[in-house]
C-alpha cells in the first residue's frame, strides 16, 4: 500500500519583484541549461539571491514545485520515502450465529516522500542549501540525474523497485560555498552532473531597484543606502561584506521609523551602523565593531554631501 | 486447513464396481428370483436413463453459457482495445489534484 504527500508549492513573484536586465540574463541562461536537460546549481555567498532566483526559474518552468531544504539529519528515507505505520483490518463475521469467524489483516503503510513524488509526476525540485545534507543522503540523486532512474527499496508497498523519472522532472540546487557551519562538501559525481552558476552580489542598479521596491523609499534614498552598503563591502575591512539584505533592512527600518536616508538625519547613520555592524561581524569584538562603525560614518557623510538640510 | 473429503467426493470412487453393480450375489439364486432380478435391472435402467437425460440437458445448458461468455469477452476486449492502453496509476502519474501552497519570492 503506497501513499504520498499531496501538497506542492506554487511559487510566484511578489508584486514588487525586480527583474532587471542582470536578473533576466541569469534566468534565461538557467532556463537554457534546463531545456538542454541539465540540472542547475546556483552557488554563491549569503544574500546573493540564490533561493529567490531558483524559485523564479522554477516559476518560469510552470510546473508544480517540490521544495526541500538541506539538513544534516536527512537520510535517503527523508527524500525517497519509507514505512510510516501500518493499516490493521479486522473482520468479525457472525453471519451464522453459531459460527464466529475472525479475520485480521495488517498491511505496512509506505509513504512516498518529496523526491519520489517529484520524479514520478515530473515536478520541479528546488533543493535549497543541499550541501547541508550529508553527501550519502544525496547519493540517490546520482542515478536520477544521469540514468533518470530512481532506486527504491524492494519492499515499497509491493511495487517495482525502480521508478523511471518523468521526462518533465527538473532539479534546481542552491549552495553557499562560504558557509562554515553545518555544511558538507559536494560529491564530485553530483557536481559533475549539474551546471553550476556562480552568483556574485547583484549589480548596483539591481540592488537599488530591489531596495526601493522592498521599502517604498524614494529612489534617491535607496541609491544612497546601496552606495553606503556597497562601499563597506568593497572596503575589505569587514569579516563579511554586507549584502542586499542589509540594504533592505536599513531601508525598511527607516520607512517604519519615519526616517529618511539623508546625511542630516542621525537616525539614518544609527540605523546604518546597527545593521551593517550586525551583518558584518560573526563574533562582534569591540575593535571590529568600532572599525566598522567608523567606516559607516565616513561613507554616510561621503554619500550625503549636497543634501538639502 | 485441509477439508476432509466425503466418500462420495473422492474422484473415481464411483467407478469401483460393487457387489450389486457387478451382478453378483452372496445368496444362492433360485429360479423364481429371476423375476425379481429382472425387476431390479429395469428399475436401475430407468434411473440411469433419467440421469443420462438430466446430464444431457445440463451439458447443453453449459455449452450455451460458454458461448454467451465467449461473446461477452470478445465484446469487452474490443472496447478495451478501442480506448487505448491505460497507464498504470502508480507508474506514470495520472492527472490528480494537489493541494497547493503559494510561495511568494
Amino acid at each position: 500500500m503506497i501513499e504520498e504527500l499531496t501538497t506542492v508549492i506554487k511559487p510566484g513573484p511578489v508584486p514588487d519583484f525586480v527583474e532587471t536586465a542582470f536578473v533576466k540574463d541569469l534566468t534565461e541562461r538557467a532556463l537554457g541549461y534546463i531545456r538542454a536537460g541539465f540540472p542547475v546549481h546556483f552557488r554563491g555567498a549569503s544574500g546573493t539571491g540564490k533561493t529567490t532566483l531558483a524559485l523564479h526559474v522554477a516559476s518560469r518552468l510552470g510546473r508544480q514545485v517540490i521544495l526541500i531544504h538541506g539538513d544534516e539529519q536527512y537520510t535517503s528515507t527523508d527524500l525517497v520515502g519509507g514505512e510510516y505505520g501500518y493499516h490493521l483490518r479486522k473482520v468479525v463475521d457472525r453471519f451464522v450465529s453459531r459460527v464466529l469467524k475472525v479475520e485480521e489483516n495488517m498491511i505496512r503503510r509506505w509513504v512516498d516522500n518529496r523526491l519520489t513524488v517529484a520524479c514520478k509526476y515530473g515536478f520541479t525540485l528546488v533543493y535549497d542549501e543541499f550541501t547541508r545534507s550529508r553527501p550519502e543522503a544525496n547519493n540517490i540523486l546520482l542515478s536520477i540525474l544521469q540514468e533518470r532512474v530512481l532506486d527504491l527499496p524492494v519492499g515499497r508497498g509491493g511495487e517495482e523497485s525502480y521508478l523511471r523519472v518523468h521526462p518533465d522532472f527538473t532539479a534546481l540546487f542552491t549552495s553557499n560555498p562560504e558557509e562554515y557551519a553545518g555544511v558538507h562538501r559536494t560529491q564530485d559525481a553530483l557536481r559533475d552532473r549539474m551546471v553550476t552558476m556562480d552568483l556574485d552580489h547583484f549589480d548596483e542598479e539591481t540592488e537599488i531597484a530591489i531596495t526601493q521596491a522592498k521599502s517604498g523609499l524614494a529612489r534617491k534614498e535607496a541609491e544612497r543606502i546601496v552606495k553606503v552598503v556597497r562601499a563597506v563591502r568593497a572596503s575589505d575591512v569587514c569579516e563579511f561584506g554586507p549584502t542586499i539584505r542589509g540594504a533592505i533592512m536599513i531601508a525598511r527600518s527607516l520607512a517604519v521609523l519615519n526616517g529618511h536616508a539623508k546625511g542630516s538625519e542621525d537616525l539614518f547613520r544609527q540605523v546604518c551602523e546597527d545593521i551593517v555592524v550586525s551583518e558584518t561581524n560573526r563574533v562582534g569584538t569591540r575593535g571590529n565593531r568600532a572599525k566598522v562603525r567608523e567606516l559607516v560614518r565616513t561613507f554616510v557623510r561621503q554619500y550625503s554631501q549636497g543634501d538639502a538640510r | 486447513m485441509t477439508a476432509t473429503k466425503g466418500a462420495t467426493e473422492i474422484k473415481g470412487l464411483r467407478d469401483i464396481r460393487s457387489m450389486r453393480s457387478s451382478g453378483r450375489c452372496p445368496i444362492l439364486r433360485l429360479q423364481s428370483s429371476a423375476y425379481l432380478t429382472l425387476y431390479m435391472l429395469r428399475a436401475e435402467k430407468e434411473r440411469l436413463d433419467k440421469e443420462a437425460a438430466a446430464l444431457k440437458r445440463r451439458r447443453q445448458a453449459i455449452e450455451r453459457r460458454l458461448e454467451e461468455i465467449q461473446a461477452q469477452m470478445q465484446r469487452l476486449e474490443r472496447s478495451v482495445r478501442a480506448e487505448g492502453p491505460k497507464e498504470s496509476s502508480t507508474r506514470t502519474g495520472p492527472e490528480r489534484t494537489w493541494r497547493t501552497f503559494s510561495l511568494r519570492y
